[in-house]
């Protein structure tokens, strides 16, 4: 069943587009990833143009956080205030990111430096899935990385501020720097940036594990909200039915990863995970490598 | 437009006679005396009537391309030593950016660029013959009739082959056609074509412009306006980004938001 | 006495969540062993961790949650103690709360009586009560007490 995507300005079969949502959702419930790094790659390569991708991207990611957010919020599981800093932080990048990208789409770039983004980040985030993976296959169990205490150089920072639940009393600047970093990647490539942002909230801020989910949830869902506001606003490249095609396979996909989590969950599908990240990234790689069909392209002014 | 009906006022003030040559018949122009005498002498009988079988076409979701029909009667016998006719259509026009690629560091990024104004996002010329077979070459320039004779302001770089790119990419995507249907004729006066309007034509006025050349000269000229709309869900939500594009990104958020959460809810498991 | 021994064996089994009512099953639980005997059993079910796409931020994760609920029950442990002067069987489960509850009564034949607390809000006793005393009812193995909502100290010495 063919549909037109009106902001896209293509056809495209519908069940495609519900059955990558599906795939992206079925991992994302499996492994409790956020998809978004699988997702926008995946339009790339079906061809839709990257601002479209990556707004809608973004867009999609929100609607498929939704729903977790509220289950840990009913679990009390948010650090609110630790969230509105993130998400701050997190507004400030995406709108940075939105000017750096509407700055892009004049240079006519917008495709390549959304790729290289996609390329470095998938690379080092596939390598690092598989090295984890292999290691803990090896010893058979998962290794648990060690908190660094690394309070002391934070302790100078001004702006202090208690974070009850994260029983944590820190300079805002740390978790607001954090958000800037998300926000923008966020902007720019279409993720949550959860699989940046878990780690960074543990390792960097100190947070306790138990409201790291809930709280990176709220500042997923808030910041691609404001990055689907901005990209409309700046570059009307937000395309509500891609987005909505890939949500409905996502919800339904998600429920079906998490069902089998039980199961399936262990090194090894971490391991293949990982080399599907590795293989997107090549397979974007090769994109930009290859030489091209044609040596002209045409952009019209909108 | 306005020196071209100029011109051809210009023309029509001169005798018919001093522009045939000599050994040739002579055509009787316009039509038979008795009936003209029953029309204002003022407007004289175009010897050219052409139309549209429609005067628009609808772009939906589900659209696969459309046509232009346009038909008409000459008063000139038409065909071999006889008039030709020439139809142009032009569709809304828009800056063109053409970029080119080049290499860097063994990745090909856009490089160069050249950005064309008033580029039209449709173009069809066709003719009972190839424009550049019946007109001068300074008249088919001058009033932009045919491919080549189409000039552009343009910006940017200016080596490079961005003119021919601008050309080839309009004609691959059928957006730009020059003789890919041949003007049909009937019986020395009735004339017809039909030019395809691919899926991804720009919606917006279209002009359709006939001519009626003959002895290398436009004898007669009719303008007609064609429209193409957006319909559908399609373009209602283009329309909407476009137009109130902060009203369109929070439904977006809203939408995302409540479908995510209506789908965890219906497709729960277990 | 077989009686007294079957007495001094019984098994009060407290439902270790965060409501403010465990408290009051807790007090209860640990008076009535105190003035006829027997064991108290704490049980602490865990929500199953988190997932990320690290796993050893999912070990990290697991390792924390079982720190902190081992915590909790050593400071349980220790009021336990300090009321009926014997130390109480502590169990750590992960799962959902309802599930690995009934599955704990199924299984160990030492739990004798479930205590829980009723919540004093207008919304319902509490999840678990709800769930145990309505659709759940027939797959209970043992006797549940329900301490009612609003019961002071001096009360739960009188009834126990």
């Amino acid at each position: 069943m063919q549909v037109y995507l009106p902001i896209a300005e293509m056809s495209v079969n519908a069940f495609l587009l519900m059955g990558i949502g599906f795939g992206v959702g079925w991992l994302s419930g499996l492994f409790g990833v956020g998809g978004g790094f699988l997702l926008t790659p995946s339009l790339l390569l079906l061809g839709v143009p990257a601002p479209v991708a990556v707004a809608s991207g973004a867009n999609q990611v929100l609607g498929a956080s939704v729903s977790g957010l509220i289950a840990q919020w009913r679990r009390g599981n948010v650090d609110w205030v630790m969230g509105i800093v993130l998400v701050v932080g997190g507004l400030i990048g995406s709108a940075i990111g939105t000017q750096f990208f509407a700055w892009l789409r004049t240079l006519g770039l917008v495709d390549a430096v959304v790729a290289i983004f996609y390329i470095v980040v998938l690379g080092s985030l596939g390598s690092l899935m598989v090295m984890e993976s292999v290691r803990a296959i090896l010893r058979r169990r998962a290794s648990v990385p060690r908190r660094l205490h690394q309070h002391f150089w934070m302790h100078g920072l001004p702006l202090k501020l208690r974070f009850r639940k994260s029983r944590l009393f820190i300079s805002v600047i740390p978790p607001a720097l954090v958000g800037v970093v998300i926000g923008l990647l966020s902007a720019v490539m279409g993720v949550g940036g959860g699989f940046m942002l878990v780690p960074a909230m543990i390792y960097l801020i100190g947070m306790p594990t138990s409201v790291v989910i809930g709280t990176s949830l709220f500042q997923i869902v808030c910041v691609t909200a404001g990055v689907t506001v901005l990209a409309s606003v700046q570059m009307g490249s937000v395309d509500i039915v891609l987005t909505l095609l890939l949500l409905i396979g996502g919800v339904v996909g998600a429920q079906f990863g998490a069902a089998l989590g039980g199961r399936l969950r262990g090194e090894e599908t971490r391991f293949l995970l990982g080399l599907l990240v590795l293989a997107v990234a090549l397979l974007l790689g090769w994109g930009l490598v290859e030489a091209p069909d044609r040596l002209f392209s045409l952009s019209f002014d909108k | 437009m306005r020196r071209l009906l100029l011109a051809l006022m210009l023309f029509w003030a001169l005798p018919v006679a001093a522009q045939t040559p000599p050994g040739e018949p002579r055509v009787v122009l316009p039509l038979d005396p008795p009936l003209a005498a029953a029309r204002p002498a003022a407007a004289p009988e175009s010897p050219l009537i052409a139309h549209l079988s429609q005067a628009s076409a609808e772009i939906s979701t589900t659209f696969s391309g459309s046509s232009i029909f346009v038909f008409g009667t000459s008063a000139v016998p038409l065909g071999l030593d006889g008039g030709d006719i020439v139809v142009v259509v032009r569709g809304p026009t828009d800056a063109v950016t053409v970029r080119r690629k080049v290499r860097v560091l063994g990745m090909w990024f856009n490089g160069p660029s050249t950005r064309f104004e008033n580029v039209p996002g449709f173009y069809g010329v066709a003719g009972t013959m190839p424009a550049w077979h019946v007109l001068p070459e300074d008249l088919r320039r001058r009033y932009g009739i045919g491919l080549d004779a189409l000039e552009f302001q343009r910006s940017g770089a200016s080596s490079g082959n961005f003119r021919e790119a601008l050309e080839e990419l309009h004609r691959e995507q059928q957006l730009w056609l020059e003789d890919s249907a041949p003007v049909r004729v009937e019986g020395n006066r009735l004339f017809y074509v039909r030019l395809p309007l691919p899926a991804t034509v720009p919606a917006g006025r279209y002009g359709v412009e006939v001519m009626l050349v003959r002895n290398q000269q436009v004898i007669a000229h009719q303008e007609l306006a064609f429209a193409v709309e957006r319909v559908g869900t399609a373009a209602t939500i283009a329309d909407v980004s476009r137009e109130r594009p902060l009203l369109y990104g929070v439904m977006c958020v809203l939408l995302a938001a409540v479908a995510g959460w209506l789908g965890s809810v219906l497709f729960r498991r277990g | 006495m077989p009686e007294n021994e079957a007495r001094r064996n019984r098994v009060f089994l407290v439902v270790v969540d965060d409501s403010p009512e465990r408290a009051v099953a807790l007090q209860y639980a640990c008076l009535r062993v105190k003035h006829s005997g027997g064991h108290v059993a704490l049980l602490r079910v865990l929500e199953p961790a988190g997932q990320t796409e690290w796993a050893g931020i999912g070990a990290l994760m697991a390792e924390e949650r079982r720190a902190e609920a081992e915590q909790l029950m050593n400071g349980l442990a220790a009021q336990v103690n300090e009321i009926t002067g014997g130390l109480p069987i502590i169990l750590i489960r992960e799962g959902d709360a309802r599930e690995e509850l009934l599955k704990l009564l199924g299984e160990d034949p030492r739990m004798s009586i479930l205590v829980l607390a009723a919540a004093s809000g207008g919304s319902g006793p509490g999840p678990l009560i709800s769930a145990l005393t309505g659709r759940h009812a027939n797959r209970l193995k043992v006797p549940m007490t329900i301490v009612p909502p609003g019961m002071t100290p001096e009360d739960l010495q009188r009834v126990t």
